[in-house]
């Protein structure tokens, strides 16, 4: 249940930072615009395989943080490459393979810096809970 | 709730009497807490055999199969398996943290966010555990819990 709950999160998290970007760039003409349905489900796609790959990570890697974060993007740079190749996104050229690099690491960027606020949030409130019972005792 | 205490010489034991109605979901809790209390955990240390009180340990870790009790300053081992512990302390003030650790709350000093998406609980004798993401939500209802009954 909670590998379940975790993974609506980060589903929610990463196709709503993959929409944000592929939106503005498709506006600014870098990348080829498909239609709404093609778009949205490409999009949540790759949102659902990358959060299976983070999320899978979590339950089952060592703590190592670095290699973690390198599994991590590594698994969704591929996971972005298969899918908007196999649905006609991109080209693979070198570019290309550079942008939609690029692109990666900023999804990810951006929702790492989601779950560290919601992180910071989750310890604040048990800070809280936490003097409410010292101050009762 | 009546409490009522008798303080004398002529008790050699400390008896908890219980009286109520029926033994419903807010006396059950109560039971487990003070089953919990009085349980104690066989550790080794040094080749010594000794009786730990629950209130003493600060957390209980699983390394290599091995299970580990932390105290304030000494760490004894202990034959009980992790999830056999678990199940016999949670009813108080334990609560699993990670894979490995179970932590007793009420010796908790704060928590602190990191930046590998973990949080760190610092004990009161200044040690630092992680506490992984996926049992946040059950530490927030415990300490919910624990907020109700003090």
């Amino acid at each position: 249940m909670k590998f379940i709950k975790e993974l609506i999160n980060q589903i929610a998290y990463i196709f709503t930072a993959v929409v944000l970007i592929i939106s503005f760039l498709t506006y600014c003409g870098v990348v080829y615009p498909l239609s709404l349905v093609d778009s949205v489900s490409t999009l949540f796609i790759m949102a659902l395989c990358t959060a299976l790959i983070v999320v899978t990570r979590e339950h089952f890697m060592s703590e190592n943080s670095l290699f973690k974060t390198f599994i991590g993007v590594l698994g969704c740079a591929v996971v972005v490459f298969l899918i908007g190749y196999v649905r006609g996104w991109f080209k693979l050229n070198f570019d290309y393979v550079i942008f939609i690099l690029a692109i990666t690491v900023a999804v990810y960027l951006v929702v790492w810096t989601i779950c560290l606020i919601q992180n910071k949030r989750d310890a604040d409130e048990l800070n809280s809970q936490l003097n409410r019972i010292n101050n009762k005792k | 709730m009546k409490l009522n205490i008798e303080e004398s010489t002529i008790y050699t034991q400390t008896e908890v009497l219980l009286r109520c109605k029926k033994v419903d979901n807010e006396i059950k809790p109560l039971i487990d807490y003070i089953k919990a209390y009085d349980f104690t955990i066989k550790c080794r240390n040094n080749n010594k055999t000794y009786l730990i009180k629950p209130t003493e340990i600060f957390y209980i870790e699983s390394i290599d199969d091995k299970t580990f009790v932390y105290c304030k300053d000494e760490v004894y081992s202990c034959d009980m398996r992790l999830y056999v512990l678990e199940s016999k302390l949670s009813q108080g003030v334990f609560i699993r943290v990670s894979k490995s650790c179970l932590l007793n709350i009420s010796l908790i000093k704060g928590f602190r966010s990191l930046i590998n998406g973990k949080l760190e609980a610092e004990m009161t004798n200044g040690e630092r555990i992680i506490v992984s993401r996926h049992y946040v939500q059950s530490l927030k209802k415990k300490l919910t819990e624990m907020e109700g009954k003090k």
